[in-house]
């Protein structure tokens, strides 16, 4: 009798308890996800004071706030051509060649131009370089302003009537800005070109042009680039600049402040890459390409 | 007993307030100690204002649950050099970085020339910040930066003067402090007492009214020390520079101050004055020295005997 009860609980307890992790597992998603969203708004006021820090600081210290600039735009776009153009080049191999392997199945040769600068321009592009940079400058920026926190410099600069905001965040936000911009209008220039040189070079969509692609760009795929490139390069450098000027004051804590930065930069560039995404289905409507 | 204490103590203020007020100056700021050493009465208000170029009043500061400073008042005069001693953790860091503008304290107030340093508009505080020349304890130079940007960059980033005029300036202090082998160096690349030597001239590039300095011969060599506090006291004697600064109680270079006074366990002693001249008679009683100042060469002027002392004029100036 009591072996049977046992038998007869068993399933039921073994349910209650399923259900109690599954709610405990749902209330620490629930708890991460709040926790994210604290940080999101953290974040935007950060990059909100940021931006607007030059109206209160007017013009000290400009030509020192734009040589941070140019050093910024040196070291995430300038040195990072290289990389962006290679990793151009065999994203748009890969798609140019794909699509035309496709493409010549179903003879719909005339989708293939909007095809590609819809998957480059609106889509791909910003994404990639997004990657690349997070990975690239991103973990550079929080480590040398957790560096810099733990080395006491932010509290000299501070002791110095030198405003943070404006000397260490505001020109790494427009360096990365405009380093993101030119990065993906690179990237997307070489995907292309350079897509149609592999293709033509394999022997594939022999009949077109890379122009035919070129003279198809529109406004529209020019201005969802830029505003998704531009969006991305302030929350990279917002996110990064987050971690790295609160990181606490000890070396222990910069590498861990960097892992912490560049996932959430990760998840907030994904994040705005599909609102813009979904804003500009809204506002373009959904693009008729076959 | 306690109400003897209290009675002379009553008695002091009096004879305090009955002197001039250049006289008073001479007995300082007196009410230092809300503990076991407050034993004297703090000038009039209207005076105080003329004499001090910095008050911290009633401040406390809390370092999670540990009271790491408690009810600490003192007042740095204009032309003064106070030195705070105290033993490691005894709160000088924390006093300093309150000084300076860095951290605000738990309760209590700051005021630099009769304005509150930590409840301000903002424009106002950067201001003041900039008349209070920070060296901190490590000396902190900003790292992709050379010796010679390091010191021009609060010049560059508050004056609107020419590049040429930040060159002559920069020039200026980095002969004084003897850094000219080492103007285009990386701060990576520079012993430890070229970039102590680079703080302190950054901290003067504004030409600050105020010197706060914590722990500033730490990483010095003696002779080093002294060429640093030489430095220091000249520009103190010309432009009448007011100097704070806190430095462990056995440092030889605590006598290089007007005034000292001794943090124990966050409690500020009264700080006295230092003659420099004159040995520390045998029995001379020190309540805001520290034991371990024993050896040093100073003797502290307590209030009885500075009423003695009223004519001296320049030292109850605190210029030397």
């Amino acid at each position: 009798m009591a072996e049977a009860t046992t038998e007869t609980l068993k399933p039921g307890l073994s349910i209650f308890a399923q259900l109690a992790r599954f709610w405990g597992w749902v209330g620490g998603l629930g708890k991460k996800l709040i926790s994210f969203l604290m940080l999101t708004v953290r974040v935007m006021e950060f990059v909100y004071i940021s931006l607007r820090s030059p109206l209160s600081e007017r013009t000290k210290g400009k030509k020192l706030v734009l040589k941070i600039i140019q050093h910024q735009v040196l070291f995430t776009a300038v040195h990072a051509f290289s990389l962006i153009g290679i990793m151009g080049l065999m994203f748009g191999s890969i798609i140019v060649v794909g699509t035309l392997q496709v493409l010549e199945q179903y003879i719909a040769f005339d989708k293939l131009a909007t095809l590609i600068r819809y998957v480059t321009m609106r889509e791909l592009g910003p994404l990639v370089v997004s990657l690349i940079v997070v990975a690239r400058s991103g973990t550079a920026v929080v480590t040398e302003l957790g560096t810099m926190r733990a080395n006491r410099e932010t509290n000299v600069l501070e002791a110095m009537a030198i405003n943070l905001n404006y000397f260490v965040v505001f020109p790494r936000l427009i360096g990365m800005m405009i380093s993101m911009v030119c990065l993906v209008a690179y990237f997307e220039f070489i995907a292309m070109t350079g897509g149609f040189a592999i293709a033509k070079f394999i022997g594939v969509g022999e009949a077109f042009s890379v122009f035919d692609i070129i003279t198809s760009v529109s406004v529209a795929d020019i201005t969802v680039s830029f505003f998704k490139s531009a969006v991305a390069g302030v929350i990279i450098s917002g996110v990064c600049c987050y971690f790295g000027i609160n990181a606490p004051p000890d070396f222990r804590f910069v590498p861990i402040q960097a892992t912490i930065g560049v996932v959430n930069a990760l998840l907030l560039v994904v994040l705005a890459n599909l609102s813009i995404t979904g804003l500009q289905i809204l506002v373009f409507g959904i693009p008729k390409i076959i | 007993m306690e109400t003897e204490k209290n009675q002379s103590g009553t008695e002091k203020a009096h004879g305090i307030e009955s002197r001039s007020p250049l006289a008073a100056n001479a007995a300082g700021p007196p009410q230092i100690d809300a503990g076991v050493m407050a034993d004297a009465v703090e000038p009039a208000k209207s005076d105080r204002r003329s004499i001090e170029i910095m008050r911290l009043e009633n401040i406390k500061l809390f370092r999670g649950d540990r009271l790491a400073l408690d009810d600490v008042s003192v007042g740095i005069r204009k032309g003064e050099i106070l030195a705070i001693t105290g033993e490691e953790r005894s709160g000088k860091s924390d006093f300093i970085n309150i000084a300076a503008g860095l951290l605000e304290p738990s309760s209590g107030t700051v005021t630099f020339e009769d304005r509150d340093l930590y409840n301000c508009p903002y424009s106002v505080g950067q201001s003041m910040r900039t008349q209070i020349g920070f060296v901190p304890q490590e000396p902190t130079l900003i790292t992709n930066q050379n010796i010679y940007m390091n010191i021009a960059l609060p010049l560059r980033y508050h004056s609107r003067e020419s590049e040429e005029h930040i060159d002559e300036k920069v020039m200026e202090l980095v002969c004084m402090f003897g850094l000219e082998n080492y103007l285009f160096s990386m701060p990576g690349e520079t012993p430890i007492d070229v970039r102590s030597k680079a703080c302190i001239a950054r901290a003067l590039s504004m030409d600050p009214a105020m010197l706060v300095i914590d722990e500033p011969f730490k990483s010095l060599s003696e002779n080093q020390v002294d060429f640093v506090c030489d430095v220091i006291r000249r520009l103190q004697e010309k432009t009448g520079l007011s100097v704070l600064y806190a430095a462990l109680s056995d440092r030889r270079h605590i006598n290089f101050a007007h005034r000292i006074g001794t943090l124990r366990y966050g409690r500020l002693g009264k700080p006295g004055h230092t003659n420099m001249s004159r040995a520390k008679p045998a029995g001379a009683e020190d309540a805001a020295i520290h034991p371990h100042h024993s050896g040093v060469k100073l003797k502290v002027i307590t209030s009885d005997e500075e009423e003695g002392e009223a004519g001296n004029e320049k030292k109850s100036e605190g210029v030397s």
